[in-house]
């Protein structure tokens, strides 16, 4: 999509033209058209908040849906005891997740001493198997929905990144203008990543802009998770007490 | 980084928060060639992720003439430091809600005024017409005029500029595993295997000060506080001043972004070497009781964002800004309480120290706090 603008009558007059390999627009020639609504998607990215908060081990991997736990054939991460499977452990799709699941709670199972190796392996051979064919289709999904790597450098300089704080694509030039070479830097610098999604919308696309042509996103880094990971609403979280009843610690020095 | 490595500086600053960079950045306007080295990027531990207060209301009785400079050197950081930080100035209220903690609040408000704070009692019909988003059910407050807050996320932003300007070199991402005295300077050893070489040198670590200060062979305990905070998406406006309560134990404020932030020095997990490991439940549900009950339209929000900062604090909870003793031109500054809002003044009289003019007010003499060498480690916390 080039350009969307308003159009007679109240439809959005919409202009599309050829991209590159990397994304990138192209030359040739664009086409328009007249439509009632524009619905953009704007990629999948592994949700691996929980796990980046917890402080495993993280790698990025475009083709899976960017940072993502590193785990081993069994799902277990760099922490003892954690594992990782579905999406948010790298995108395979809904069949592989529940497969995965499977393979993790026998491996956690034989942790623990209540399935044998031998026993493991032979329970956990079928489901290989089947995370292998489940992985076919998600993992295809999870490539066709990575930001190529022309597409961030292409974003005009008016167009707004993170959309909870209106940060704009010039913004967050400026920022790196003016030396931040990290994302979290970024975010303090610009309020990028700050609101109600946390980066979950922009962070990817952020990233890439801090990365910029080297395309080094391991030492852009991530957005740091940090809990409540979506809005908490306040009165849910304190109750109701009396004022009498808080339990205050000891005061603060005079 | 070769290029530093090459260069012998006049001064070599260690921790590139906000007393570690205002040092750096006064030096450098004093004249001298100066390196300033973080582990990781300029402001973001301490002094870019704490509460942003300009409170007189919180701050140590003594240390209230350092504060109110400080204060004013935040307001005025676009002639000084080249760039707003977000400084905003606003009244100060500190509320008591029962008997004893009127009691606690008539009591250190007499002592911070005794120092020089504008702080006097008021009704609670004269805090209410203050802050109308008050709880009526207070009993008593304190307010103080000079008040106010700064976004301390910008901070880093606001001194990268500043000291890029003055022709400081920064050397961020550069951890420090090491220093030396080496020809009659200090040499410092970075991961790496990098080094920087200076005739002086500052420590300016917060709560990694008791490392650098074993380096070069002081025993100084610094213990680590973990303090947490609490965020909430943009709102209404539902406040208009600075809200703390007698004990101490809050510090609330409104952004003009709409957010809320929710502070008080409530302790979390972590320390130096892990950094915020995480909340307490029961200390975090405390903390946000203790803002809804201060400010009740506050029950209408969501909470976006947790987390902790870390602060320093010495044996007598009293800062160390000075030369260190039995060294030559080795400088330390940190372990400040209410740091954040006096650091911009700490970090010039230091460097006023080290241009050899008489500082304005008196520094802190670290030597007091020097354990012998071979004391046993288990007596900190």
């Amino acid at each position: 999509v080039r350009r969307v603008e308003p159009a007679a009558d109240g439809s959005l007059a919409v202009a599309i033209g050829p991209v590159d390999a990397s994304g990138r627009p192209a030359g040739g020639p664009e086409r328009r058209f007249e439509v009632d609504a524009v619905a953009v998607g704007n990629g999948l990215t592994a949700s691996s908040d929980v796990t980046r908060l917890l402080r495993a081990s993280h790698r990025f991997e475009a083709d899976r849906g960017g940072w993502i736990p590193a785990v081993d054939a069994d799902f277990r991460t760099s922490i003892g005891g954690l594992f990782a499977v579905g999406d948010g452990a790298g995108l395979a799709g809904a069949a592989a997740a529940s497969v995965d699941g499977g393979l993790a709670g026998l491996a956690a199972a034989r942790d623990l001493g209540a399935l044998s190796p031998e026993m493991h392996a032979r329970r956990a051979a079928p489901l290989r198997r089947a995370s292998e064919r489940a992985r076919r289709f998600g993992g295809a999904m999870a490539r066709l929905m990575a930001l190529r790597p022309g597409q961030a450098g292409a974003i005009p300089a008016d167009t707004i990144v993170c959309r909870c704080e209106d940060v704009t694509r010039a913004e967050i030039d400026a920022a790196i203008g003016e030396g931040a070479t990290s994302v979290n830097q970024l975010k303090a610098w610009t309020r990028c990543g700050m609101g109600p999604c946390q980066g979950r919308i922009c962070g990817d696309v952020v990233a890439a802009l801090v990365a910029g042509d080297a395309g080094r996103r391991e030492a852009a880094g991530f957005f740091t998770g940090r809990t409540p990971f979506r809005p908490l609403p306040l009165d849910r979280l304190v109750g109701t007490i009396d004022y009498a009843d808080l339990k205050l610690p000891p005061p603060a020095p005079l | 980084m070769s290029g530093a490595a090459a260069e012998r500086f006049d001064a070599a600053v260690i921790g590139a928060g906000v007393m570690g960079a205002t040092t750096a950045l006064h030096l450098a306007r004093g004249g001298m060639r100066v390196a300033l080295v973080d582990r990781g990027d300029i402001c973001r531990e301490a002094s870019g992720v704490n509460a942003g207060t300009l409170t007189l209301h919180m701050t140590r009785a003594a240390l209230i003439p350092y504060a109110m400079k400080g204060r004013e050197l935040w307001l005025d950081a676009p002639a000084w430091l080249g760039m707003d930080a977000g400084a905003r100035a606003a009244p100060g209220l500190s509320l008591a809600f029962t008997a004893a903690e009127r009691e606690m609040l008539e009591k250190r408000a007499e002592a911070r005024a005794a120092m020089g704070a504008p702080i006097r009692l008021v009704t609670p019909a004269e805090a209410v017409a203050v802050e109308p988003g008050l709880n009526p059910s207070l009993l008593a407050a304190a307010f103080c005029e000079l008040d106010g807050h700064v976004t301390a996320y910008l901070t880093g932003r606001a001194y990268r500029h500043a000291l890029t300007e003055a022709g400081v070199v920064l050397l961020e991402n550069t951890p420090v595993v090491g220093v030396e005295a080496a020809g009659g300077g200090y040499q410092i050893r970075a991961e790496g295997g990098d080094r920087v070489r200076a005739a002086r040198l500052v420590l300016a670590g917060g709560v990694w000060l008791e490392t650098m200060l074993g380096w070069l062979g002081l025993r100084v305990p610094v213990k680590c506080l973990v303090n947490q905070l609490v965020v909430t998406e943009r709102l209404q406006p539902v406040m208009r001043s600075v809200v703390g309560i007698a004990n101490g134990l809050l510090s609330l404020k409104q952004f003009e972004n709409g957010t809320v932030l929710i502070g008080g020095g409530w302790q979390g997990i972590g320390d130096p070497v892990r950094g915020g490991v995480e909340a307490k439940p029961e200390n975090l549900i405390g903390n946000v009781q203790l803002a809804r009950h201060a400010i009740p339209a506050l029950r209408e929000t969501r909470i976006v964002r947790i987390w902790l900062g870390l602060e320093a604090e010495t044996a007598d909870a009293m800062p160390m800004i000075g030369a260190l003793p039995g060294l030559d031109e080795a400088y330390v500054v940190g372990c400040v309480h209410s740091g954040y809002t006096s650091g911009p003044y700490m970090g010039r009289l230091l460097a006023d120290r080290i241009l050899g003019r008489e500082p304005e007010m008196a520094l802190f003499d670290p030597a007091r706090l020097i354990e012998p060498a071979g004391r046993t480690i288990e007596e900190t916390t």
